[in-house]
């Protein structure tokens, strides 16, 4: 087999090449580089406190596993923090029973307790049953997944929710807030997303966003961690999928894009001085926290009820 | 010459004159590098490598949105 010409500075065959840094990374160092951006993601947002109990919202994709191996690799000699985990079958086909399976794979490599619970457990109904009402499926499925992960998490004691999304991610937020003109929305994006004190709500963590993608992955793949790569088979036609087409033509075209939108938006939040420090309120029908009288998730509910079909 | 690619679960050949990059490949599948990992023999590599007929390259389009 012939030689690879792409080195890494340490020699070892290279896997990425960085082109915002002009560096090529072999597996290794890039494995490095990944854990230090977790630590310093984790670090200088001071997302980690003293005896915090950290659920893992773990779905059996490369972000969410390696998510999870990344804080059992770097805190588990911490014995003042409590890690678990949480998956959430929303109830599509078997696409979600596959990705079970690969987080159940992992947790029990890691030693990591698995919890799991599902929509149609707690809410009595499935995307699967949501889609043949409506086609705006990813919109009902992110609402409820949402719900169901705080409500959880509080229930088994959380005290941060650890979410996986990356830079990729954070920035087609960004961006598809812009789209809507959605302030709300976009105030609420960062490292602790809608930091509300409420004894209902948990706080929401974000370590990943300063990762790309495509270096989780990378970072999934080389550490052979297990992990689902299938697709939802709802996910076509959304918002988002097109932001994200536009962000990666931009991104070929003038690397550094998304660091730069992510930038920027730190920035600008910091300028605009949002206080991001609010009351929440609790829904008259479910009592989960909320800023309306009626949480979404009952309001889409209610809605599906309804619904005879779209 | 053909070259043989693995398109996550689709496979396509591809007339190729010499050894060409990778990048050039993708540009003509209409991929974006952002999106893929590329596979070439079996081990994950840059954009930037070379492929001549002899060789096996899988490109992985990576998933996203969960």
């Amino acid at each position: 087999m012939r030689d690879l010409t792409k080195k890494c500075a340490c020699g070892r065959p290279a896997i990425l090449l960085r082109r915002y840094e002009g560096r090529y990374y072999c597996d290794r160092c890039l494995s490095k580089q990944i854990e230090k951006s977790f630590k310093k993601t984790t670090g200088k947002n001071h997302l980690i406190k003293k005896n915090d109990k950290i659920c893992i919202a773990l779905s059996g994709g490369k972000d969410s596993s390696s998510l999870l191996y990344l804080f059992w690799k770097v805190f588990r000699q911490r014995r003042d923090l409590k890690i678990f985990a949480l998956i959430i079958d929303e109830g599509i086909g078997n696409y979600r029973k596959e990705c079970i399976k690969e987080a159940e794979k992992l947790c029990k490599k890691l030693g990591i307790k698995l919890y799991k619970t599902s929509f149609k457990k707690e809410l009595g109904i499935t995307i699967d049953k949501v889609a043949k009402k409506t086609s705006k499926t990813c919109t009902y499925c992110g609402v409820f997944k949402r719900y169901l992960l705080n409500k959880k998490a509080r229930e088994l004691g959380a005290t941060k929710l650890a979410v996986a999304h990356n830079l990729d991610d954070e920035a087609q937020a960004i961006i598809m807030n812009v789209i809507r003109c959605d302030l709300k929305r976009f105030e609420r994006l960062g490292p602790i997303p809608g930091v509300i004190r409420d004894k209902k709500f948990v706080p929401r963590i974000k370590p990943l966003r300063q990762i790309h993608e495509k270096e989780l992955y990378l970072y999934a793949a080389t550490n052979s961690l297990p992990f689902c790569s299938k697709e939802c088979p709802y996910s076509h036609d959304n918002v988002r999928r097109d932001v994200r087409k536009l962000i990666n033509d931009l991104e070929e075209k003038y690397p550094g894009t998304k660091i730069q939108i992510v930038k920027f938006y730190d920035a600008i939040i910091k300028k605009l001085a949002i206080q991001k420090k609010g009351k929440l309120g609790h829904c008259k029908k479910c009592g989960e926290p909320t800023n309306q009288e009626i949480c979404k998730a009952c309001e889409l509910l209610e809605r599906l009820k309804n619904t005879k079909k779209d | 010459m053909l070259l043989t690619v693995k398109i996550g679960k689709k496979t396509e050949k591809l007339k190729l004159n010499r050894k060409e990059k990778i990048l050039k490949i993708l540009k003509k599948l209409g991929l974006n590098r952002e999106n893929v990992v590329c596979k070439l023999n079996g081990k994950i590599v840059t954009e930037e490598e070379y492929v001549g007929t002899k060789d096996k390259l899988e490109i992985i389009i990576i998933v996203s949105g969960d």
